[in-house]
């Protein structure tokens, strides 16, 4: 059950006891995991996300809830999906948990990604777990506009490939290793679909993923003028604004918060 | 469960900690911060500062470390924005200043005397990632004089946040109070440090930090008491406080407040929880007031 979010605020989280709906491994040693979390579910959007509460209820190890990229969110069944690798200890006891357990969240957090307006396929690219939230943003898009680029290391670690073509998108996958789809990085796969006609128009890129990742796509949009918008990450001891732990640096040497005003954010306050 | 310090009145001894709440904006979607004690807002300093470069936290075993550096917009843009809106909220509001050098502290304390909004100010002498704020709670001579000369400018109720890293906690404590403290709050983070192994570089860009949590608790219990036995003024306890029962554990040892801190990172509503707490621990140990429980450590013997 969920404290209910104050809705005159800018920041509209709840703290939400959530239970484990299911949980299994998809690739790798990537999990998704399913929640039942009203509040949350209602209010997710594409880009945001939520920290959780890892270990056991008051354990101090470990002490801080992680911040976790939401996947999907059902409104009506009041449900949301987590795509979980598993890095450390934290990421492990998540993942290690069985349907039925409570798990303290909070949220949804941070900034969404927000549709271009102007006219012509929206690219979302995003490597490893990074396709987690553009998952999300898929879902209150028009599925023909949409351009997925799914980058992974290998064949095997492709994640959401077929939940991005369940919706209806033009789903477009990359391997570092040629094992399937195009033998590349990400970012040498949008600049070949930008190149060969595949992309003509393009409304706007979302990218999502290791910085490399981020760093070489942004630069591409924006030698082609695209409008693009980055999640960005950094650790986090709060996540909801108040430690100041997690800021990035933009152009003109501004200190922004990855959890407020981001984690979504134009690509073009960055340098790349 | 009113809670006096100085001239501020609390309606209970439940205060959130400087640069765990921000200046309560964020933590307002949680819950009605007119339940709180007082706020006590993020550090200011005379000019807007940056702050130090990321990564500026870390996670350690049960605590964190964080440099953050002080990275706050200075006192007018908190005087112009930050003040008006916790003037909208019914709850007291604690500045919290640093300075280089003691002119700056007493400029400080001059120019929020005359912003209207503050029931006290907490002077931050104490922090471990900027050179200079460590000198002068690291020294009884330099808190003496940043002290006095705060009480100078300012008619407001002062608190002064002491730093741990000293080797005698009451002598810095009763210099503070020479000088004319209203109040002692302690402690600020202990200094630390936390190494990754595998690329044998520090997790923090600052290279050093300052530790908070539940780690530094039995630290902050102990100068808590040593300082609650030495001087006169109300203590406020700081330190690793996650439960009611931590909060009681520091107003036994003599503190007649507390501020909340880390905590807050791990359970947005948890100064609601604690205060919820030490209501319920009051009632089932037949305790009328506050008062009964400040300061009832029982020593052997």
């Amino acid at each position: 059950m969920c404290a209910a979010p104050d809705r005159q605020r800018k920041l509209r989280a709840a703290c939400c006891t959530a239970e484990i709906v299911s949980n299994s491994r998809v690739a790798g040693d990537y999990f998704e995991l399913a929640f039942s979390a009203r509040e949350i579910a209602r209010e997710a959007r594409g880009g945001q996300f939520v920290m959780v509460q890892c270990g056991e209820a008051g354990s101090f190890d470990p002490l801080l809830k992680r911040p976790m990229s939401i996947a999907w969110a059902d409104r009506k069944e009041g449900s949301i999906s987590l795509l979980v690798r598993i890095v450390g200890k934290a990421s492990a006891l998540l993942c290690a948990k069985a349907p039925g357990e409570p798990v303290e969240m909070i949220g949804p957090l941070g900034t969404a990604f927000e549709l271009a307006e102007r006219p012509g396929k929206h690219v979302l690219v995003g490597a490893g777990a990074g396709i987690a939230p553009l998952l999300l943003f898929a879902r209150d898009l028009d599925a023909s506009d949409v351009h997925a680029i799914v980058a992974a290391t290998e064949k095997d670690l492709l994640l959401c490939c077929d939940k991005f073509e369940q919706l209806g998108a033009k789903t477009d996958c990359s391997t570092d290793d040629g094992s399937f789809g195009f033998a590349g990085v990400a970012s040498d796969l949008l600049a070949k679909r930008l190149g060969d006609g595949t992309l003509d128009q393009v409304a706007g890129a979302y990218l999502c993923g290791p910085p490399e990742m981020i760093s070489a796509a942004a630069r591409i949009c924006a030698d082609r003028e695209i409008p693009c918008q980055v999640s960005m990450e950094a650790h986090m001891a709060c996540g909801f604004g108040v430690c100041l732990g997690c800021v990035v640096t933009t152009k003109t040497g501004e200190r922004l918060r990855c959890c407020v005003e981001g984690p979504v954010f134009a690509a073009e306050r960055f340098q790349w | 469960m009113a809670t006096r310090i100085g001239n501020l009145v609390m309606r209970n001894p439940v205060m959130t900690a400087s640069g765990t709440f921000g200046c309560g904006e964020e933590m307002a979607a949680f819950y009605d911060l007119s339940k709180l004690g007082a706020i006590v807002c993020k550090t200011v300093t005379l000019e807007p500062r940056r702050g130090n470069d990321p990564p500026r936290i870390v996670e350690t075993p049960a605590g964190m470390l964080n440099a953050i550096g002080l990275q706050n917009d200075g006192v007018e843009a908190f005087i112009a924005n930050e003040l008006p809106r916790l003037r909208q909220i019914d709850v007291p509001v604690v500045a919290n200043i640093a300075g280089e050098t003691v002119s700056e502290y007493a400029a400080l304390a001059e120019r929020l005397d005359s912003a209207d909004g503050i029931d006290a100010i907490e002077v931050n002498i104490s922090c471990p990632n900027v050179e200079s704020g460590m000198q002068f709670g690291q020294e009884p001579k330099a808190t003496e004089k940043v002290v006095k000369d705060i009480k100078r400018h300012t008619k407001h109720t002062v608190i002064v946040k002491l730093t741990p890293n000293v080797t005698d906690i009451v002598e810095i404590a009763e210099a503070a109070v020479r000088a004319g403290a209203d109040s002692i709050s302690l402690i600020n983070t202990l200094m630390g440090m936390a190494i990754d192994s595998e690329t044998r570089k520090p997790h923090l860009a600052n290279v050093t930090g300052g530790l908070s949590g539940p780690a530094i608790k039995p630290v902050a219990l102990r100068m808590v008491w040593q300082v609650a036995q030495a001087v006169d003024v109300p203590v406020i306890g700081i330190g690793g406080i996650v439960s009611s029962r931590d909060a009681v554990e520091f107003l036994v040892a003599g503190a007649s407040a507390v501020q909340v801190g880390t905590g807050n990172f791990i359970n947005p509503r948890l100064c609601l929880d604690v205060t919820d707490g030490i209501e319920g621990y009051m009632k089932r140990h037949g305790i009328p007031d506050l008062g009964g429980l400040v300061g009832s450590l029982e020593l052997p013997g």
